[in-house]
């Protein structure tokens, strides 16, 4: 049943202006309803927040049903047809029409699943080698049962069947590839693969590759390999990379300062690999990349900006100042570091503006100078402390360095 | 850190084949920088030190760098200088390196506190054994509960080759244990890391780890061949070649590593 939209609206607005804590747990909340419309679009108002925090989600049948092509799936609002995307609201009458055509399996998953999160990607491929070929298999010929309760038109049915179709057909082989796309294009089984998918036409290698691309290291390698399989192939796994391109964002705002780091490092590593995309044929992907490039650069410098003091600077001062700091301490104030270098080196690989080393640099002489004059022994912060940091920021060249000069004036 | 230039090593020599004996094959070391971790060391010709890293192209073999060349090309951290540093009394008086003096020249580079509060804590605790024959069967144990999840075929085939070594190094371990201390060191060098590292490996890095741990996993020498049982560790079966670039290990893991690795008996 679709919910009042004046309450929805109200639910939205309290959604987006909730504290992270509050939006952690009303998520956490959202997950247990048995309801999921309102739930879904209650969540759809804080996705972008929602991708940063990382909420542990349940992995629930609903879930894992569209789990291989969740980059595919967008809110209801955005939906259009002829795009190859699924409408967020077709999940449940979907899933429903399963359930009831297949109880028993259903149950049996669920049972398997319970109480395990998303994060458990054995447990979904195993789970979901069992539960895509039975949604192939029992796909109906109509719209199922509420679908125009979730705000879908009929006619939308057999085009969004069709994705569904593809994606379920090869979605063992899909969820296998998007678990090793992260250590590079896995050569050796996309090959075989996008051959196979290749036979059903340009559609479904281009689904297919939309849905991989999100999760792949080298997404722009991934493509090249596809599109070297045949000629038929080029087309269809370049459309994939202008939509992916079209739809990428560094989206590194808000999360976690170590979390940050790795995003930004990630997607630096990224746009690195897209570069070798840009073709004299697609000279918009140029401008694009160089976008997307300044935009990340820019978030990694305010967030560097904002945080050299809040979670460096000042944790500093404070360990300086008590006489036996203890080691969580210490070692929450090194995650910061290493943190905070990882986001200095992605905003030099995305824009060589000299921010990142000019913002870094007075903390630098502070740990140089304190490697000189803080004792070797003891129970408070020490030399060897304050080389580490030093090293965790800047490395080891520099600290060796501040090393040698601690030493000389030592002698 | 500075992103690993392979271009930087590969003009030194490469070490293919079995290695003689095993002064020749090295100590495996607890580095805690990336491109060092469990690279092994060696008195060189010229007396001073070597170090071998696995080929970074992911061909066989190692390359041989004299430690005054890894620290330009391989970013060794200040631990790792100070545990070279703690063996270069030994190397100057001539002497061929043990597993025991790297274990050693580690503690004493855990207590400066260079690699962190925890592992100069484990650095300073009462010394403990290395990692044994029950963390090699541990180890296979957990290669071979993973390897059914294990999504790639090849991956799959060196998991299983692994599985193998590690369990051919735990037997002929536990038969030179009794009376052969020494040997069992050199069989068992460089396999604690890999084990702990495997351990401390969180599900979703276990492909990347997986390969590290098969590009950096220690050689059978020639004169191990020859002990008493310890001619299994000489029939392996073949893992295939790893892809250039594999993944490194990241500093806090090769951290974390040697702080079990000190506290490990």
């Amino acid at each position: 049943m679709n919910p009042d939209p004046r309450v929805l609206r109200e639910l939205q607005q309290a959604a987006r202006q909730a504290s992270s804590g509050k939006l952690l747990r009303l998520a956490n909340a959202l997950d247990g309803l048995p309801q999921r419309a309102i739930a879904e679009g209650v969540l759809d108002a804080v996705r972008p927040r929602l991708r940063h925090l990382r909420p542990p989600r349940p992995l629930s049948v609903e879930r894992l049903l569209f789990l291989t092509f969740d980059p595919l799936v967008v809110a209801p609002r955005d939906w259009r047809p002829g795009q190859g995307v699924i409408p967020r609201s077709a999940i449940m009458p979907m899933a429903e029409q399963l359930r009831a055509v297949e109880p028993a399996l259903i149950s049996a998953i669920g049972l398997r699943i319970a109480g395990a999160k998303l994060t458990d990607e054995v447990l979904a491929a195993e789970q979901g080698a069992l539960l895509w070929p039975a949604a192939l298999q029992t796909l109906p010929r109509n719209p199922p049962a509420g679908w125009a309760d979730a705000g879908l038109q009929p006619q939308s049915f057999a085009e969004i069947a069709r994705i569904c179709a593809t994606l379920w057909r090869h979605g063992v082989d899909l969820w296998r590839l998007r678990m090793v796309g992260r250590d590079g294009p896995p050569e050796a089984s996309l090959r075989p693969t996008f051959r196979t998918i290749a036979a059903e036409g340009p559609e479904a290698v281009e689904l297919c590759l939309g849905a991989l691309l999100p999760y792949a290291a080298q997404p722009a390698r991934m493509v090249a390999v596809v599109a070297g399989l045949n000629q038929a192939m080029a087309p269809p796994a370049e459309r994939a990379l202008d939509r992916y391109l079209s739809g990428m964002q560094p989206r590194l705002e808000g999360s976690d300062l170590e979390e940050m780091a790795m995003a930004a490092v990630r997607f630096a590593l990224i746009l690195e690999d897209l570069d070798s995309a840009v073709t004299r044929e697609k000279p918009k992907r140029a401008q694009l990349l160089q976008a997307l490039r300044m935009n990340a650069a820019q978030s990694c410098t305010e967030r560097l900006e904002q945080a050299m003091a809040t979670c460096l600077v000042v944790p500093l001062a404070d360990l300086l100042a008590q006489p036996e700091p203890t080691d969580a301490a210490v070692e929450s104030l090194e995650r910061a570091a290493m943190a905070l270098r990882g986001i200095g080196e992605s905003a030099r690989r995305l824009h060589a503006s000299g921010a990142a080393e000019r913002l870094f640099a007075p903390v630098l002489a502070q740990l140089t100078s304190l490697a000189t004059s803080l004792s070797e022994s003891g129970r408070g912060f020490l030399r060897a402390d304050s080389l580490r940091l030093l090293e965790l920021l800047a490395g080891s060249a520099v600290a060796e360095k501040g090393q040698r000069t601690s030493c000389s004036r030592s002698l | 850190m500075q992103p690993f230039d392979a271009s930087s090593i590969e003009h030194f020599a490469a070490a293919t084949g079995r290695p003689a004996r095993c002064a020749d094959r090295g100590v495996a070391a607890p580095f805690t920088s990336p491109q060092l971790f469990a690279a092994r060391l060696r008195l060189g010709n010229g007396l001073g030190i070597e170090v071998l890293v696995p080929n970074p192209a992911g061909r066989e073999g190692w390359f041989v760098l004299p430690w005054s060349a890894a620290r330009d090309a391989l970013q060794p951290s200040l631990a790792d200088e100070a545990l070279v540093t703690s063996l270069k009394p030994l190397l100057a008086a001539g002497t061929e390196l043990q597993p025991e003096h790297v274990r050693a020249a580690a503690r004493l580079a855990a207590s400066t506190g260079l690699a962190g509060r925890r592992v100069r804590h484990a650095g300073l605790a009462r010394q403990a054994a290395p990692p044994g024959v029950d963390a090699m069967r541990a180890f296979a144990c957990a290669l071979d509960v993973w390897l059914p999840t294990c999504p790639i075929e090849e991956d799959r085939r060196r998991a299983v080759s692994l599985v193998v070594r590690v369990s051919a190094i735990a037997d002929a371990a536990t038969l030179l244990k009794a009376d052969y201390a020494q040997r069992m060191a050199w069989v068992l060098d460089g396999w604690g890391l890999l084990a702990i590292l495997w351990r401390l490996t969180p599900a979703e890095a276990r492909i990347a780890v997986l390969r590290r741990c098969v590009a950096l996993a220690p050689p059978a020498a020639e004169e191990m061949l020859r002990w008493p049982a310890c001619s299994a560790l000489g029939r392996m079966p073949e893992a295939p070649p790893l892809a250039p670039a594999t993944r490194f290990v990241a500093s806090g893991t090769c951290e974390a590593v040697l702080a079990e690795w000190l506290a490990a008996s």
